[in-house]
Order: structure tokens, then sequence, then C-alpha cells
């Protein structure tokens, strides 16, 4: 049977805090040497309002409210510069109190033909049960939380299976590594910590989203 | 009053917008993440009805009672679908990596620069390149100097007018130290040096 085709990976980083929105507009990035100039030009701003700013540069998305930053790219070749921006961003910014780190990775893979795609579900999700309550059930996302392999930091991750909303017959994948400082929501005295996890757990992190999803994607005999 | 369809819309849009913190950390999903969460950022806004995320927060765990399931999901089943969401084209032009290394600048002659170049895929193999000067953007140039990380992806795009090759050189961007952080730093480092030597 083959395999499904991996159609396109996302990368994003969040980070749980309190934040001044406003601060994060393309021409301040920019102008700290972290995007480039033109790139900065040319990004579509959408909200920039003291609770939120929603931008979108070539291959970076910001979204800032008082309480999240979010920074995420679709483009592969960027993941690595995603991580550098969001590290650049807060040696700036380093009295800003974070206390929790989200690194996610989703991939969207497209599958044969229905009758896999329906055999992936069927596989993660059992449907025998769910046949003597309902007529036709259909996994519409399934969500485990469990502890991290890749490293000791603390923290858990937590995978989501859901039919895909950009290719059909297909499904993603999102792989929330979520980290989390020890006894900090009392606390948190700025973010020199959890850039630290950041800078060392992104590309760790990234390939133990990738290995984690082939082998949710295994089929039994493949498994190993 | 609101119509059930959107007050389940409305219910979705908060929950997606401002669940619990957990939920919040798992980013996007998808893009419609951040188009849901301005379409009700600007209706709100003019409609005087605009919250702030704190207060968001707590209205969301009055509405995420109220459920979040949408019409028109697909679902994995061996059964025919009720209904199936038309599938969505990408917008935007994906590069699909095959090959991608680190590099670092080991020096830099007239029109091309040497590199040390790490391999992210298994079995991580090292090796050197020259690489021309000319595959960097103009304004990356300034960066290329010895020492200097960069990424370097080769891959393909799907177009409309076939597939392309492409390859993207991306310089590691950190913070500018300026003149006045430097001299700052001097400044702090001269203090400390005197503390010390008067014990």
């Amino acid at each position: 049977m083959p395999s499904p085709q991996l159609m396109r990976q996302g990368f994003n980083i969040v980070l749980i805090g309190n934040f001044n929105p406003v601060i994060f507009q393309p021409q301040w990035v920019a102008a700290h040497g972290l995007l480039r100039q033109q790139e900065a030009d040319a990004a579509e701003v959408k909200v920039i309002h003291p609770d939120v700013v929603i931008f979108q540069a070539e291959w970076v998305k910001f979204h800032v409210t008082r309480d999240r930053f979010l920074a995420g790219t679709m483009q592969e070749a960027f993941f690595n510069s995603l991580a550098d921006l969001v590290i650049g961003t807060f040696q700036i910014l380093q009295h800003t109190p974070i206390r929790m780190l989200g690194i996610n990775s989703d991939f969207h893979f497209r599958f044969d033909s229905e009758e896999t795609w329906n055999e992936f579900g069927d596989r993660i999700a059992p449907k025998e049960m769910w046949r003597t309550l309902m007529g036709k059930p259909g996994l519409l996302s399934l969500e485990i939380k469990g502890a991290r392999e890749h490293s000791t930091a603390p923290g858990y991750v937590r995978v989501q299976v859901q039919p895909s909303a950009e290719y059909h017959p297909g499904a993603s994948i999102n792989v929330n590594d979520h980290y989390e400082l020890p006894g900090s929501p009392d606390k948190p005295i700025g973010c020199s910590e959890i850039i630290k996890i950041l800078m060392e757990e992104s590309r760790a992190s990234r390939e133990a989203a990738k290995n984690m999803t082939q082998r949710i994607l295994m089929t039994p005999g493949e498994a190993r | 009053m609101r119509t059930a369809a959107a007050q389940n819309d409305h219910a979705s849009l908060r929950s997606s917008a401002c669940d619990h913190e957990d939920r919040i950390l798992s980013g996007w999903g998808s893009r419609a993440f951040d188009e849901s969460l301005l379409s009700s950022f600007e209706r709100d806004v003019q409609n005087g009805e605009y919250l702030s995320p704190t207060a968001q927060k707590c209205e969301t765990l009055a509405v995420e009672s109220e459920g979040r399931g949408t019409a028109g999901e697909a679902a994995f089943s061996n059964e025919e679908p009720l209904l199936v969401m038309p599938v969505m084209p990408a917008r935007r032009e994906i590069l699909v990596a095959h090959q991608c290394w680190e590099g670092i600048v080991a020096s830099v002659q007239k029109d091309v620069f040497s590199a040390k170049l790490f391999d992210f895929n298994p079995p991580h193999s090292e090796s050197m390149a020259e690489i021309y000067l000319a595959e960097i953007d103009d304004e990356d140039r300034t960066l290329v100097t010895p020492g200097a990380v960069f990424y370097w992806t080769i891959g393909y795009q799907d177009r409309p007018s076939g597939r392309q090759r492409a390859s993207i050189i991306r310089f590691r961007r950190l913070p500018v130290w300026k003149a006045s952080d430097l001299e700052l730093a001097c400044k702090k480092a001269d203090a400390l040096l005197a503390r010390l030597e008067n014990g």
C-alpha cells in the first residue's frame, strides 16, 4: 500500500506571557535586523491595535495579543529562520515575562484513495463501539497527550489528528510540544529561561514531531 | 436576537480565539485561526462589542458549553459522509525541501565564499562548498562574513506552470549590536573592573 504523501508542513512558536502587541510591527523587526527591510516593506499588516497585532510577511506571520505571541511559517526552508527570529526578538525584549512555550509542527498528508484514508481513520480510532451508539460514525478529531521522549524539559507533548482541511482525502497531524517553567504562573521574571529552552529544543522538537508523525502513519505491518 | 447558526459561529470563533491556555499553545492548526479571530475582531469593533483578551477568556468559559461542531467537516468514515467540505487549494507556493544544510562561512573571496556544510538529514555528514556570492540576495551580502551561519534548502515548488527547482540560502539574523549598546556594555564592564580592583 503506498504511503500517504506529505503535501506540506507548518511550524509555529507560541509563547504565553505578558506582551505589548503594538511593539511587534514589521518595521520594528526589520530595524533590529531580524527581517530583511524588503520583507518588512512588503508585509501585509492586518491589524495594529493595542490589544492585537497581526501581520504577514513573505514567509512568516505574527499574531500577538496581550497574553499570547505566535510566529509561524508554512515554508520548510524557513523553519530555522523562524526560531532565530523569535529568539532574536526576545533577546531584545529580554524582560518580557513569559511562562510557557509551544513548539508546534503540523503536517498535511494526502492519501491515494478514500479507502486508505478511511482505513487510517479506523485504525487510530476504531468504530466498533461507536456503531452501537450511532449511525455512520466518523472521526473529526483525535487528541492524545503524553510525556515527551526527546527531552526531560518540563511539559508534555500533545498530538492531534484530523481530516485535512486542505487536501482530500487527507489528514493533518499537529504536534504541540509544550514547555512550562516550574512554578512559573505566579512569578514570571523575564524570558531568558524560556528562550534558552527554545534555543536548545526547537530543532530536536521538530525532528521528534516528524518521527512521531511517520510512526502514526505506519500501517501495522510497518510498525517497529 | 442571534440566530442559532450565528450563535454557534460566535461560540466557535470565541473558543478558537481565546480558549484555555493549553489549547492556545497549540498554535493555529490552520490559517482559519487568524482569519476567524480577525473577522471576529473587525465585527466586534463595528458592533462596539470588542472585549480585551482577558475579558474574552472569561466569556469563553461561558460559551464553551455551547458546542463547537460545525456542519460540513470532513470525517474519516467507512460510510458516505453526509456533507463534504469543499477542498480548498493551497493559496501559497510551498517549497518542498529535499535537502537542507546548515552552513558556516569559512572565508570570503571576491566572487565566492567557502563554507562548511552540515547536513540536517541522517547521517548528518559534513562537507565543504564554494558558493557564488551572486546566489545571495543583495540585502544579505553584508552578512556574508567568516563565522556567519546560514541555512541552505534545495527543493521544488509546484506552480501552475509546472514544477520548478528552487534553492534558498538564508543567513541567520540575530539582534544587531548598536554603537550605543556597545558603549553601554563597555561602561558596565569598566565599572565592574573598577569594583573588582578596589576590592
